[in-house]
């Protein structure tokens, strides 16, 4: 079951993301800092980090620079979630290091084709109950 | 709202990016759990729900749509219809759309009770909790921004 780090500190969007995901059949580990959240990343090498960008203690852009400039950490891919959504959003995340990018409101089905992407190759999840 | 908006007020969005980047967030922050538990109440009651329950979630999620996409008109970067109304007229079309919103996610909490759906009718009061969030976030973005 592949493993996702969650890093999100709006609690509804926390509850609803990580609840559609493990309907997939994920496995969803959650983190509601960026601190929190490299230091989840470290310690449960998930397959795959969400990142939300704007976030309190530790913003997402130092987070991802973190985990990317970390060699237990730098192979994880990072998806960077934000409602910013301006010109200039995607190349700045992708500049922090981010692998992806997902404007919210998430399209859930094309955030699903974007993990799937860059997950390691493993059995498919489960389908949906 | 804290300053009332006087006939013909204009719209001014602050100018520099991080500032408006700042408001954009504001305004789509709510909708996403707005679309999300939507689609999560409809992927969980599934077939098994009634359809005028069905029915339901799909109206109400073309409402949430109708939110993003006047968030979306409003801070676009393109001129959009929008950016023509005066500051009570975006007001009154944003309040339409997050009081129905409201008002269709508090029915279907409802019928979710009546219908023994307790994570349902819980997801749809989050709805309602987001809708009234995007209310009030618009209401201050005008008091602040309109002259």
């Amino acid at each position: 079951m592949p493993k996702i780090l969650l890093v999100e500190d709006n609690e509804m969007n926390r509850d609803m993301l990580s609840r559609r995901l493990m309907r997939r059949g994920f496995e969803v580990a959650l983190a509601l800092d960026g601190a929190e959240g490299v230091a989840l990343c470290e310690q449960t090498q998930p397959d795959l980090v969400i990142m939300d960008l704007g976030l309190p203690v530790m913003d997402g852009w130092e987070a991802t620079r973190r985990i990317k400039a970390a060699p237990a950490t730098r192979h994880i891919p990072v998806i960077a979630l934000t409602a910013h959504a301006m010109t200039g959003e995607e190349e700045r995340a992708r500049e922090a290091g981010c692998d992806d990018f997902e404007s919210k409101p998430v399209e859930f089905e094309r955030l699903l084709a974007k993990l799937r992407a860059l997950l390691p190759p493993s059995p498919a999840p489960p389908p949906a109950p | 709202m804290k300053r009332r908006l006087t006939p013909g007020s204009r719209l001014r969005l602050p100018t520099g990016t991080e500032a408006l980047r700042r408001v954009r967030h504001n305004l789509r922050t709510p909708i996403n759990p707005i679309l999300g538990y939507c689609e999560l109440v409809m992927e969980e009651a599934g077939e098994a729900a009634p359809a005028a329950f069905r029915a339901g979630l799909r109206r109400l999620h073309q409402t949430g749509r109708r939110m993003l996409k006047l968030t979306n008109e409003l801070f676009s970067e393109q001129p959009t219809p929008l950016h023509h109304l005066t500051c009570r007229e975006i007001l009154l079309a944003f309040r339409a759309s997050a009081d129905e919103v409201a008002a269709s996610a508090g029915r279907l909490e409802r019928q979710a009770r009546s219908a023994k759906l307790p994570v349902a009718a819980r997801d749809l009061h989050r709805i309602r909790t987001a809708a009234g969030q995007w209310r009030k976030r618009i209401e201050e973005l005008l008091a602040e921004h309109c002259e």
